[in-house]
């Protein structure tokens, strides 16, 4: 219901729902000294006299609200009227600040921080916050981020990274950040704040390091970014014996994109960037994350040390400081043991020895391994006594008893002292078909061991060996020397 | 003790000086170490090839080899193959994996050359610990420090092992102007100066 010379376009907008900010265009040919007159009809003493084409009221309830605005110059007057409800209002949040943007050079890693204002806004509400990173001085858009979090009614500073593709180093980022609150209670427009002043991050040149990033470790088949950072003009670059095609960044500054690396040699795979008198250069480490340590197995020799062997699988490319390392963890006990192996041979089993500890006869091994691209991990649970794999016998002896029996004598390195332990007798005559002969004899610790053999040919010459393992069988011990012995005639 | 050591020392001057000679020879040919080394490091382009220069100053130059004295040139060659076998050290832990064989190789050969130098400086009447070796310049030594990154690390033993055969390539020149008795030179014989 306009009428000539009325406002127009009435509109208002709020930033945090409590509050509404109208404006309206000024009559034409209102010039200066024109005075509004606002009032709203159904709010009491609500009618305020102003100089100015906008006004901040407190936040109308739902449903439709008849505005009345007086304009009043040169003792001419004109009155407008408009139905405002919350459905015409827009929300556009304030325009969000960045508190922080640091860069992690190493990680090529840009750290965001800001505050949420969440103690300006009257409702929990869901915030969508989009994130803008541009790169180089033509403001390239390389990143367009949204991030969701939830309005609490209290201030909370939120983080935000980001891994760039392109090492930091190379080229100035620039970081910007808007917000659009989704809150339910508002039935109005709801639109996105201003982006917030841009922050931008550059790398101040620290040392003769021109070529990014720096003895890099990736994962076979990765993409990646190298730059170099040069005033002189680069004419090549090159990956390995492949030239690359150069990527002009800011200045001197270029940048080369691998894409699906191949794996290096143990020594990396040279990146090089030449220019007229100059060559600069990286190496990158292209390789595999650990496999899953295979075949791992834990017995003991001597139930006083367990021997925890394993196989690497398949090669990670790897070596020296970027080589797999691997901790072997006992859970029962908490303890663990360190190996490190420098110069790893491939596909050879690796092991380790781990002291058996008083009165634990059950382990729970986990055997984790670990390099710059991931770790694995295998695990087993033994009881350790049925997984005694004794050293050879030695010192094997025999003596008469007389004509038709013999005593056998050994000895076992081990603590036994808890087990039965089972050795096989092998008893060779010439002539004659091997016998083989079992005994179960009380273990002992570090010591001796004495059988007695009957049924023996008089005035013979045998030749007998022995070797051991557990009752409860887990492999049998290497065979003891064998010894010949000629029985006493009867 | 050093009668002990030169118990070890056989033959004539001249069956010693050829043995130098043959040494210095095998070790000057750049395929007993730098090219495999070359190979493993991934250095084997024109332009890394280019970049693999001796760092100035760091091995003694043939002319100022070829000025000293016998017993000078015997303490300086004896003295920098020692740096050499440190810096032998230095690039093993810096090769991971060690994948060089020929680089054991090299060590006993150096070691070779320095027992018959041993040998040389004793028959030449005196040990040559008296005389005072040629300081190297202030030229970059061997610097595989960990302050370096891989890649340099890798020119920096590429550029070591250059001057390191360069070197013995010089040692081998001084040793083959050397006459047929320990006395003369043959730089100093008038035959000498008619070829020059």
């Amino acid at each position: 219901s306009q009428k000539k010379g009325a406002l127009r376009d009435l509109k208002c907008v709020t930033n945090n729902l409590q509050e509404w900010d109208c404006s309206w265009k000024a009559p034409l040919g209102a010039g200066r000294g024109t005075v509004y007159e606002v009032c709203i009809e159904d709010r009491p003493r609500s009618c305020y006299r102003l100089e100015k084409t906008n006004i901040k009221i407190a936040a109308l309830s739902p449903g439709d609200h008849e505005i009345r605005i007086n304009s009043l110059h040169d003792l001419q007057s004109s009155m407008s009227k408009f139905i405002l409800n919350e459905r015409n209002v827009s929300l556009v949040p304030d325009t969000p600040k960045i508190l922080n943007l640091s860069a992690d050079f190493s990680t090529s890693t840009l750290h965001l921080t800001w505050n949420d204002k969440g103690s300006l806004f009257p409702y929990h509400s869901n915030v969508i916050w989009e994130i803008k990173i541009l790169r180089k001085e033509s403001m390239e858009l390389v990143k367009l981020a949204t991030y969701n979090t939830t309005l609490s009614g209290k201030d909370a500073v939120r983080h935000w990274s980001w891994t760039s593709d392109m090492p930091l180093e190379c080229a100035t980022h620039h970081v910007g950040i808007r917000r659009y609150i989704d809150c339910p209670h508002f039935s109005g427009r709801k639109e996105w704040s201003d982006w917030s002043p841009m922050k931008n991050i550059s790398w101040t040149p620290d040392s003769q390091t021109k070529v990014f990033p720096q003895d890099k470790v990736i994962l076979v088949g990765s993409d990646i970014t190298f730059c170099c950072v040069s005033q002189e003009k680069v004419l090549l670059a090159q990956i390995g014996h492949k030239n690359c095609p150069l990527i002009q960044l800011d200045g001197g500054n270029v940048a080369i994109e691998i894409h699906n690396i191949s794996v290096s040699a143990n020594s990396g795979t040279n990146v090089v960037f030449t220019t007229e008198d100059n060559m600069f250069g990286t190496v990158v480490f292209a390789g595999y994350p650990p496999d899953s340590p295979q075949k791992l197995n834990c017995e003991t020799h001597d139930l006083k040390e367990i021997i925890c062997s394993w196989n690497p699988g398949r090669p990670t490319a790897l070596v020296g400081p970027r080589n797999t390392s691997y901790t072997l963890f006992e859970s029962f006990s908490g303890k663990y043991v360190k190996f490190k192996r420098v110069e790893a041979l491939t596909n050879e089993s690796y092991q380790l020895l781990f002291q058996m500890l008083p009165n634990q006869e059950m382990y729970n091994f986990t055997l984790n391994a670990r390099n710059p691209l991931g770790r694995s991990a295998s695990t087993i649970l033994v009881n350790i006594t049925e997984r005694v794999s004794p050293h050879a016998p030695t010192s094997f002896k025999v003596k008469d008893i007389n004509s038709t029996a013999v005593t056998l004598s050994w000895h076992l390195p081990g603590n036994f002292a808890k087990i039965y332990l089972l050795c096989e007798i092998e008893i060779n005559k010439a002539n004659s078909i091997q016998e083989s002969r079992n005994v179960t004899v009380k273990g002992v610790e570090n010591s001796s061991y004495l059988v007695a053999v009957d049924k023996l040919n008089p005035y013979t010459v045998y030749t007998f060996r022995i070797r051991c393992s557990t009752e409860t069988f887990w492999k049998w011990s290497k065979w003891s020397n064998e010894r010949k012995h000629l029985t006493t005639e009867a | 003790s050093t009668a002990a050591a030169m118990r070890g020392c056989m033959g004539p001057y001249q069956h010693l000086l050829s043995q130098l000679q043959r040494q210095a020879h095998l070790t000057e040919d750049t395929s007993s170490l730098l090219e495999p080394y070359i190979h493993l490091q991934g250095l084997n382009t024109p332009i890394l090839r280019g970049s693999c220069t001796e760092h100035p100053g760091a091995f003694p130059s043939k002319d100022a080899l070829r000025g000293l004295s016998k017993r000078s040139f015997l303490r300086t060659v004896n003295a920098t193959l020692d740096r050499v076998l440190k810096g032998l050290v230095a690039l093993q832990k810096q090769l991971l994996n060690n994948d060089l064989k020929e680089l054991e190789t090299a060590r006993q050969n150096i070691q070779g050359i320095r027992n018959n130098i041993h040998c040389m400086s004793w028959l030449l009447g005196g040990s040559s610990e008296t005389a005072e070796p040629m300081q190297t310049g202030p030229g970059s030594w061997l610097q595989l420090t960990s302050t370096l990154d891989v890649f340099q690390a890798k020119l920096e033993g590429c550029r070591f092992l250059r001057g390191y055969h360069r070197f013995m390539g010089s040692v081998g020149w001084v040793f083959r102007e050397w006459g047929e008795s320990p006395s003369r030179s043959r730089r100093h014989s008038p035959r000498w100066a008619l070829h020059k």
